[in-house]
């Protein structure tokens, strides 16, 4: 049986950016998922005790099927222990030392050996937004390079700043095509942030699930014959509005497969996925983070795809 | 190399009588089991014409001779380093590469310092250096991408590292150059970023990717190779090397040392081992050089009569080749980079040549697989030459004893035996097996021939350090708590670092000892080895003075200043010690 790669996410910041907060409450949410969590230091992560059912040195087992586990020499090395072991896994969450370079990181899941076990999902960067611009030249030199590895920024204590600082500070530090979300205290809901979808299948369409408020779900579909670089070359125009998206295009390029598409923040990932079983059809679903009225046509910017 | 004309042989007319150089009043620690101290040395022509007594030595002294006195100093053999990697470690900087020189440049600086360079080098194919940033392309929009290299420069070969080294940016035809498109596979520790759905490279290289574009380069230019031997070759005279091995050369290579060698400065004995596989740097002119094109280099100073290959892989990427998983495997052995039977046939075949065999094993598989074919060889060509099991990081308990049976040079390289962040990072992945790392010892207790290789760059060219280290198994410098497997004696380390290394040459009939008729190779020294305290203080031992074929190569106190003994090195020696935390 070949089992379907682990999903893994990569929390990156600076120091005090909130990295320990948010890992805290994706550990502690009701999300009804096994995530396994690797930290620098267990100390960090402070977990309610009734919520712990075994603890040693190494590995802090929770009871809601998460375990956290401290990160500790080579890497390369502790996840191939991790995913030769007997583990079940829904998720992997590594938390990157606040003074580390977390593309090093994820270049690790691009190595042929972990590619069956595992799948890189997103680097997602923490940046302190009312903290970041007063950082000495070594350590906003570091937060550039976690940003330039970020495939989603979350901007943190954002609540302290002006709107007109947020815009300033995005226009600053962040890419255009990067999508970065406004967070207080962690709050951001672990299936939108990691990807959980109701079904297991990993096909399966995004939701904005129980967040509707803050994510609102849009989709596109045709059954006319889109290119391949235009779809490209437009969903970089929107990148940054959109959080995932995923589903299947018809492209000219290759006539005989459906392509399947997915992204996380500013990750795409293209993958032929056998032939069309009946009507061949571009079909995008896509989350997008406060996308009002205006903006739920935001797709409808693929209709100048067609081929 | 000698002066032409002063080459002896057996007719060739006797200089007159008497001795060149006479050291006296020394404590001479020789190394020979006939006499192992003692008091004063004659040389002439190169060799030891008296060892022994002041009076002894004195009775060769006539007008022209030159004499010093010791006044008690401690002297000995000079050391061997029996692998190592000059030109690895200083080639590139000496190679003049691209260097945008700036700490994080913008896209359109990268450009300007490319551009600037190929203009500035047009006599060079390949422009390669360093660095861009990626959060400066991505910032402005730009992806880092063959693409963009090839929009203003598509016809030369452009290969720039990012600023973290972990991957590299290369234009089209780099890639083509290097063998890179849609069906190259990955390597196992890193990837060719590709489009999607077409797998065309996109021209970044991450990680072990890279590596690709380095073999398909031409290797560093001549002047950056002999300055890099040059430099290299006089710090370890400097430190008292009087022979090494450089492990794995080309033509380039040798014709590098040549330059040096036939201008008489070349201060150490060189064995080069050319290279195999052409994964480190091709070798053109490979089975040319083989076949007997190496003769053309061979002098009193060069050899390159060996070659290296890699037979198994290393720690980091956990491609040792070992005879049991590795730890927290089910059956993960790490990987050999040729077959059993390539070896066996190779290992005949080179023995026949009269060509040593280095081979880099690093798991106790890949050693145990080497010595088979060893034995295999034996049996087909009987005895023959002494191959050399380079690194012997992990060995099986069942093969200490069959070095000494099959005549086979356990090396132990690199010099890092000793508990450090580095050791414990770089082989952390042995485990438990940390403790077995580098088993002098056990080879020793068999009747082996042992030997040391610094390996630098992977461990300092300092042969001090490993030095000490062979004799305390701990950190040199206290950084670390702790022993790291056996050790041996200072007297042991003394003969591993001496006449051992001459048996690995096959030259300890000849040279490695202090003996009357051997070459006269001697150091002096600013400490007693046999009565100091190591820990601590051996690797900080000064060399006063070094002698190599009766000549002084060395000579930081200026002993023989102007007199027909004064060293033509007389220009401060360059220091590769380690910096000092």
């Amino acid at each position: 049986m070949t089992k379907t790669p682990v999903p893994v996410t990569i929390i990156s910041g600076y120091l005090g950016s909130g990295k320990t907060t948010l890992v805290n409450r994706l550990l502690k949410g009701d999300h009804g998922k096994k995530i396994t969590v690797m930290v620098n230091d267990f100390g960090d992560v402070n977990i309610d005790a009734d919520l712990i059912v075994q603890r040693n040195q190494q590995v802090m087992e929770l009871s809601n099927g998460c375990v956290c586990c401290s990160l500790q020499g080579d890497l390369v090395v502790q996840l191939q222990a991790l995913f030769q072991g007997d583990t079940e896994m829904d998720h992997v969450l590594i938390e990157a030392s606040g003074v580390s370079q977390p593309g090093r990181i994820a270049s690790v899941f691009g190595y042929p050996q972990f590619r069956e076990t595992a799948r890189l999902d997103a680097v997602v960067t923490l940046v302190d937004a009312a903290n970041v611009n007063t950082l000495p030249p070594a350590s906003s030199g570091l937060v550039r390079s976690q940003i330039e590895a970020a495939d989603i920024v979350l901007l943190t204590k954002a609540d302290l700043m002006a709107p007109s600082d947020i815009d300033a500070l995005r226009e600053d530090w962040l890419f255009p095509d990067l999508p970065a979300l406004n967070v207080v205290n962690g709050d951001i809901p672990a299936d939108v942030l990691l990807g959980f979808h109701r079904d297991a299948d990993p096909k399966s369409p995004v939701t904005a699930g129980d967040h509707s408020d803050i994510f609102t779900a849009t989709s596109w579909s045709s059954t006319k014959p889109i290119s391949l670089e235009a779809f490209r070359a437009t969903m970089k125009t929107i990148s940054h509005q959109v959080f995932r998206a995923k589903g299947f295009l018809n492209c000219v390029e290759h006539p005989h497969s459906r392509v399947l598409y997915q992204k996380v923040g500013s990750r795409e990932t293209f993958d032929l996925d056998g032939s069309w079983q009946g009507v061949a059809e571009t079909r995008i679903v896509a989350i997008g983070e406060h996308l009002d009225q205006n903006d739920t046509d935001l797709l409808g910017t693929l209709d100048h795809c067609h081929a | 190399m000698v002066n032409s004309n002063a080459y002896p042989s057996t007719n060739a007319p006797q200089s007159i009588d008497g001795a060149d150089l006479v050291l006296l009043n020394g404590k001479i620690y020789t190394v020979d089991e006939a006499q192992p101290w003692a008091e004063a040395v004659a040389i002439r022509q190169g060799k030891f014409i008296a060892v022994g007594s002041n009076a002894d030595a004195e009775a060769h002294i006539t007008q022209t001779t030159v004499v010093r006195d010791l006044q008690g100093a401690f002297a000995m053999p000079g050391l061997y380093d029996m692998h190592t990697h000059p030109d690895l470690a200083l080639g590139p900087q000496y190679s003049d590469y691209l260097d945008v020189g700036l700490e994080t440049p913008t896209a359109e600086e990268v450009k300007q310092a490319i551009l600037a360079y190929a203009d500035a080098n047009p006599d060079r194919e390949w422009i390669f250096g360093k660095h861009f940033v990626h959060y400066n392309f991505r910032k402005a929009g730009i992806e880092p991408h063959r693409k963009w290299l090839d929009s203003f420069i598509p016809d030369r070969p452009v290969a720039i590292m990012d600023r973290q080294w972990g991957s590299c940016m290369a234009n089209s035809k780099a890639l083509e150059l290097a063998g890179i498109d849609e069906n190259t596979p990955d390597p196992n520790n890193g990837y060719i970023v590709r489009e999607p759905l077409s797998q065309t490279p996109t021209g970044i290289l991450v990680d072990g990717a890279y590596a690709m574009i380095a073999a398909a380069m031409p290797p560093p230019p001549q002047a950056a190779l002999e300055r890099a031997y040059r430099e290299g070759a006089r710090f370890q005279s400097s430190r008292g090397v009087v022979a090494t091995k450089y492990v794995h050369v080309c033509e380039n290579r040798l014709n590098a040392l040549r330059a040096i060698d036939v201008v008489g400065d070349l201060p150490v004995r060189v064995e080069a081992a050319i290279s195999w596989q052409d994964d480190i740097f091709p070798v053109k002119r490979r089975w040319e050089l083989l076949a007997g094109e190496r003769h053309f280099y061979r002098s009193n100073r060069i050899n390159a009569n060996a070659v290296k290959f890699h037979f198994d892989g290393t720690a980091e990427p956990r491609t040792s080749y070992f005879l049991s998983p590795w730890p927290n495997e089910a059956s993960w052995r790490g990987s050999l980079n040729l077959t059993p039977e390539h070896i066996k046939d190779m290992v005949t075949d080179m023995d026949r040549r009269g060509i040593r065999v280095i081979a880099h094993c690093t798991g106790d598989g890949a050693s145990d697989i080497f010595l088979d074919a060893v034995a295999d060889c034996r049996r087909r060509n009987g005895p023959g030459i002494r191959h050399q099991c380079a690194h012997s990081t992990l060995l099986h308990e069942g093969n200490l004893a069959r070095f000494a049976e099959l005549d086979v040079i356990a090396e132990f390289s690199p010099v890092g035996w000793y508990p450090s962040d580095f050791t414990i990072g770089a082989r952390g992945a042995y485990g438990d097996r940390l403790q077995e790392v580098f088993n002098v010892r056990g080879v020793l207790d068999q009747g082996g021939v042992t030997v040391m290789g610094t390996d630098w760059p992977v461990s300092s060219i300092d042969p001090w350090i490993g030095f000490e280290a062979l004799v305390t198994r701990q950190n040199p410098w206290g950084e670390m708590d702790g022993t790291l497997g056996q050790p041996i004696s200072v007297a042991e380390a003394i003969r591993m670092l001496t006449i051992s290394g001459a048996w690995s040459m096959d030259i300890e009939d000849s040279a490695g000892s202090i003996t009357t008729g051997k070459s006269a190779d001697l150091i002096v020294l600013d400490q007693n080895l046999l009565e100091i305290e190591p820990a601590g203080r051996l690797h900080k031992t000064e060399v006063r003075l070094t002698v190599i074929d009766g000549e002084v190569v060395n000579d930081p106190e200026n002993w023989m200043a102007d007199t027909s003994m004064a060293t033509r090195f007389d220009t401060p020696a360059p220091n590769f010690r380690p910096v000092a935390i």
